[in-house]
């Protein structure tokens, strides 16, 4: 006796009862399917539709001219600081994602051990994702009163390069006798360190939620069979984060756009002073767009070769 | 005989070491993170003159309140403070229903085009806001979904300057890092166990009880989480509050015009120029008042917030 089994949603007069249940889950994610329709697949469509053409702005609404693809030859060979900036962009996200991660890995473990405050200290990592964003990194790439206080004579750059003049720490270490320019690479290290430090927040706390699901006995029974803890740190804890390293670093880029780095060179600023003070909506548009999909081909391809490493133990 | 044990003094020692290099490790980092803020602090006290003074470095010589006075004053702190608190508990609302409901939609029911749709929504995620502000200043400003506002009333809504954008956004999950919330609760409700569910439903629970009686309620961790985030990320905003209320007097807009509006203060009509070690000087006190109220709301929070977060398994 044949039989055929039915594995769909609906039966021919009613829904199943996959299908009802299929039908509430849809209920549930009704905002989202909204939201993503109307609040950014079609604003996303005019944007490229705005960076290819001309627009001007008037009360009622705008008025647009189709013009091909000239902004985007604009703002590759004739504009000015176009492609230094794009350039300086991407190499700061390529850089800066491994070492947040690195080092967010690094904050991670040690977090996970056990010791005396360690309600802390974990406070502590995390605060910088509740003092800086948004505004306040802005002003804070902004101030360089650290420089006058201190008297450490430099007119740019960030709290700590001129903490560590105002200290006195760079002129004493020349005064040792370390040569100029291991002081200054001193100085930008350490302006590198408090950036990615504050960059690292949440990432800590996604790794180290990760750690907690290791269980303990993995590590026992290693330890009885004889493995160092170092053999353990590259057998276990890593191969069980992978798949979470992939995520941290994913997140790591996508938050990367929101941040306004210190270099004058950098695409987000200049996105928003071609918007803000030129008002040149068309190749501001252009711009977003070159930068939207050349940060996409890199996750694309990070999240490719991430993927062929990581072990599911499920 | 007794022998002494070395192999336990060796392992004691060894303890001791680490906590100790710990304990300077940590020490220096938390120097990074909280140094800023306590030169801000210092700052705030500090009159004009000690910005110049060669012996002046931390602590102030002149003790004054007037540059705190003015920053006050110049940023209209009771109003904007208020403003901010309706705006950010609105978006923080709404963000956090939103993300609960598509979260648990996501993470207990299997409907066509569900894979689909929720790469879709990471990709919201990915996209540059720059890149979709200019539009979306468009699509609110001239507000109509599918045409129908226009057939009612004839003509379109202009919804700048009020607070629906922001509902809009928060509650269909659009807004700053929106997705990323729905994510956080569909990992969790993914690790539910399915037994709860099904024990709820033989006790003759249909599918909304079973939602608000009991998986709502156990994912109250999260929620801490994901209200606290959505909260201080809509407080520090200004690209989205700047373009969609600029008339409107907010605390982080007003920190970052802070500069022009206290020589419009100072100035009363005249001209003034400000110095850029003064100009930084308001900046730290502004930043300071703005980060005030978030400062003691992750204070008190902190405990329950960072425990959840472990406890939850946002991962796994």
């Amino acid at each position: 006796m044949k039989r055929t089994i039915k594995n769909s949603y609906y039966n021919g007069k009613t829904l199943t009862l996959k299908g009802r249940k299929a039908r509430t889950g849809l209920l549930f994610v009704a905002p989202l399917i909204f939201g993503f329709i109307f609040l950014f697949a079609v604003p996303l469509f005019n944007s490229f539709m705005f960076s290819v053409g001309k627009i001007q702005l008037s009360p009622e609404g705008y008025s647009f001219k189709f013009l091909g693809f000239d902004n985007y030859k604009y703002i590759f060979f004739e504009h000015t600081t176009f492609i230094r900036s794009f350039l300086t962009t991407i190499k700061d996200v390529v850089l800066d994602t491994p070492l947040i991660l690195v080092f967010s890995f690094f904050i991670a473990v040690l977090l996970n051990q056990k010791f005396k405050g360690r309600m802390w200290v974990r406070a502590l990592f995390f605060l910088p994702v509740i003092i800086s964003s948004g505004v306040v990194m802005r002003l804070d790439n902004q101030a360089y009163v650290e420089s006058h206080i201190f008297h450490s004579g430099s007119e740019t750059g960030t709290v700590m390069s001129n903490m560590m003049g105002g200290i006195g720490l760079s002129d004493y270490l020349i005064k040792l006798g370390i040569s100029e320019g291991l002081v200054d690479y001193l100085n930008t290290a350490s302006e590198g360190i408090y950036s990615i430090i504050n960059a690292s927040g949440v990432q800590i706390l996604i790794l180290l939620s990760a750690l907690q699901t290791i269980p303990e006995s993995l590590y026992e029974a290693s330890s009885i069979e004889g493995a160092t803890a170092w053999e353990n740190f590259w057998k276990i804890t890593f191969p069980m984060l992978s798949p979470f390293i992939l995520v941290t670093c994913v997140y790591t880029i996508i938050d990367s756009f929101l941040m306004v780095g210190s270099d004058t060179y950098n695409m987000t600023r200049l996105i928003e002073s071609t918007v803000n003070e030129k008002l040149d909506f068309a190749v501001a548009s252009a711009m977003s767009w070159i930068y939207f999909v050349a940060v996409g081909l890199i996750l694309a391809l990070i999240s490719f070769i991430i993927s062929r490493y990581i072990s599911y133990t499920e | 005989m007794k022998k002494t044990n070395t192999y336990t003094l060796k392992r004691k020692s060894r303890e001791v070491l680490l906590s100790v290099l710990r304990i300077v490790f940590f020490v220096g980092i938390g120097f990074y993170i909280l140094y800023p803020i306590f030169t801000k602090v210092m700052m705030s006290f500090m009159s004009e003159k000690d910005l110049y003074d060669a012996t002046v470095s931390l602590v102030p010589k002149t003790w004054t309140t007037e540059n705190l006075k003015l920053v006050f004053e110049a940023m209209e702190f009771p109003t904007a403070f208020k403003n901010s608190i309706i705006l950010s508990l609105m978006v923080m609302v709404l963000q956090l229903v939103s993300a609960l409901l598509v979260g648990y939609g996501f993470g207990r029911f299997d409907f066509p085009f569900k894979n689909l749709l929720f790469v879709l929504g990471i990709f919201m995620l990915v996209v540059p806001p720059s890149t979709m502000i200019l539009p979306l200043y468009l699509t609110y400003s001239n507000f109509d979904i599918l045409g129908i506002f226009g057939l009612i009333t004839g003509e379109k809504l202009n919804l700048l300057n009020t607070h629906f954008p922001f509902v809009l956004s928060s509650f269909f999950c659009t807004g700053t890092k929106g997705m990323m919330f729905v994510f956080m609760f569909r990992q969790y409700f993914r690790n539910m166990p399915k037994e709860i569910e099904e024990a709820a439903c033989v006790d003759g629970a249909g599918e909304f009880r079973i939602f608000f009686q009991v998986m709502a309620p156990s994912s109250k961790p999260i929620a801490v989480c994901v209200a606290l985030l959505s909260f201080v990320w809509q407080w520090t905003d200004i690209l989205y509050t700047g373009w969609y209320m600029s008339g409107y007097k907010l605390l982080s807009v007003n920190l970052y015009a802070l500069t022009e509006n206290v020589k419009v203060f100072i100035a009363q009509g005249g001209s003034v120029v400000i110095g850029p070690a003064y100009q930084a000087l308001l900046n730290g006190i502004g930043t300071i008042l703005v980060i005030l109220p978030l400062l003691i709301m992750y204070l008190f929070l902190q405990k329950g917030f960072i425990q959840s977060v472990e406890r939850s398994g946002i991962v796994g």
